[in-house]
């Protein structure tokens, strides 16, 4: 990765859809330069998905809830995980390490959609404990903080 | 709360195109949907209108290029007053994304990249020195996080 990747990689955390003529005008780099860099990127798993901001809080719901899972002993994290993902409205899993063994994160509508989805998740054979943890933000697929952040971040390596 | 969008199939459709690939083409998005251009654009631009589109796109990237090797999320639990500078300090030590009051396991929530685990434990340490927090509890992201984004119902209001 070099400056220009860098520089091209702010733009799009900052905005992932902005339009390589955007890129290539605010950089004053060539629209080709910029999409030759951006294939490769995305090739390179760099830039992996593109995903539209909503406002969840628009369509009903009120925030997300995180669920911390501790694992059955002796049972596979990845069979949880792959059954966690097909339970209505949970959208991202992954392993953690620390006081619980999987977390994975759902929007929420009240309370009473809290419990039925930690009801559906205690169902599951490979699952010994839910815990939750509940936030009132509603931005899908995460806070703007997320896009903020990191081009940020990626604008200074650029200058280093 | 504020009231509900309602969405229709042609509505959902789109957006579920968006949800997979905020970068699809305005045509490419027509021709899925079994529609035109125009009635694509008029929708997103009602859905803009409605601020259920809040502008934009999240683009997921590797974290590996932004030398940010840890993603975590921690959970703080306090035992009395809590201090809303705490959000300051987290932020000054790794990249603070997503910092919520929460309800249910911890009081406040945040989600946050870091260099290293150094910086997380220094972290640990002064909420613990600094604001009295009884736990902090940190969940270190591990392994690869699997996603499923299309999961989300986009109208959970109407089913009840």
């Amino acid at each position: 990765m070099d400056k220009i990747d860098y520089l091209i990689l702010s733009e799009l955390l900052k905005n992932g859809q902005i339009s390589f003529s955007d890129i290539s005008k605010k950089l004053s780099i060539a629209p080709f330069t910029v999409k030759s860099r951006y294939s490769k990127m995305v090739k390179d798993g760099i830039l992996q998905k593109a995903i539209i901001n909503i406002d969840l809080a628009k369509l009903g719901y009120q925030g997300k809830v995180f669920l911390l899972i501790t694992n059955a002993p002796n049972k596979s994290k990845l069979e949880t995980m792959e059954a966690l993902k097909s339970i209505g409205n949970i959208f991202v899993v992954s392993e953690i390490i620390g006081p619980y063994d999987l977390i994975a994160i759902a929007p929420v509508t009240d309370v009473n959609s809290v419990r039925t989805l930690i009801d559906n998740v205690r169902k599951l054979p490979s699952v010994q404990r839910v815990q939750f943890t509940c936030i009132n933000d509603t931005m899908f697929p995460i806070n703007k903080t997320y896009g903020e952040v990191l081009s940020k971040r990626a604008k200074k390596l650029a200058t280093e | 709360m504020a009231a509900t969008v309602k969405l229709d199939d042609l509505d959902k459709r789109i957006l579920n195109v968006l949800i997979r690939d905020a970068r699809t083409k305005l045509k490419d998005i027509a021709s899925e949907c079994g529609t035109s251009s125009v009635v694509v654009l008029s929708r997103i631009k009602r859905l803009k209108e409605a601020k259920v589109l809040t502008g934009g796109a999240t683009f997921f990237s590797n974290l590996a290029p932004l030398c940010l090797t840890i993603i975590a999320t921690i959970g703080i639990v306090f035992d009395g007053k809590q201090d809303d500078r705490i959000f300051d300090l987290i932020a000054m030590e790794t990249h603070l994304v997503e910092p919520s009051v929460s309800i249910g396991e911890y009081d406040l929530c945040a989600l946050v990249f870091a260099e290293n685990v150094a910086k997380l434990d220094k972290i640990a340490f002064s909420l613990r020195e600094r604001f009295g927090a009884r736990k902090v509890f940190i969940n270190v992201w591990s392994g690869i996080p699997q996603d499923n984004y299309g999961n989300v119902d986009l109208q959970p209001v109407e089913k009840r």
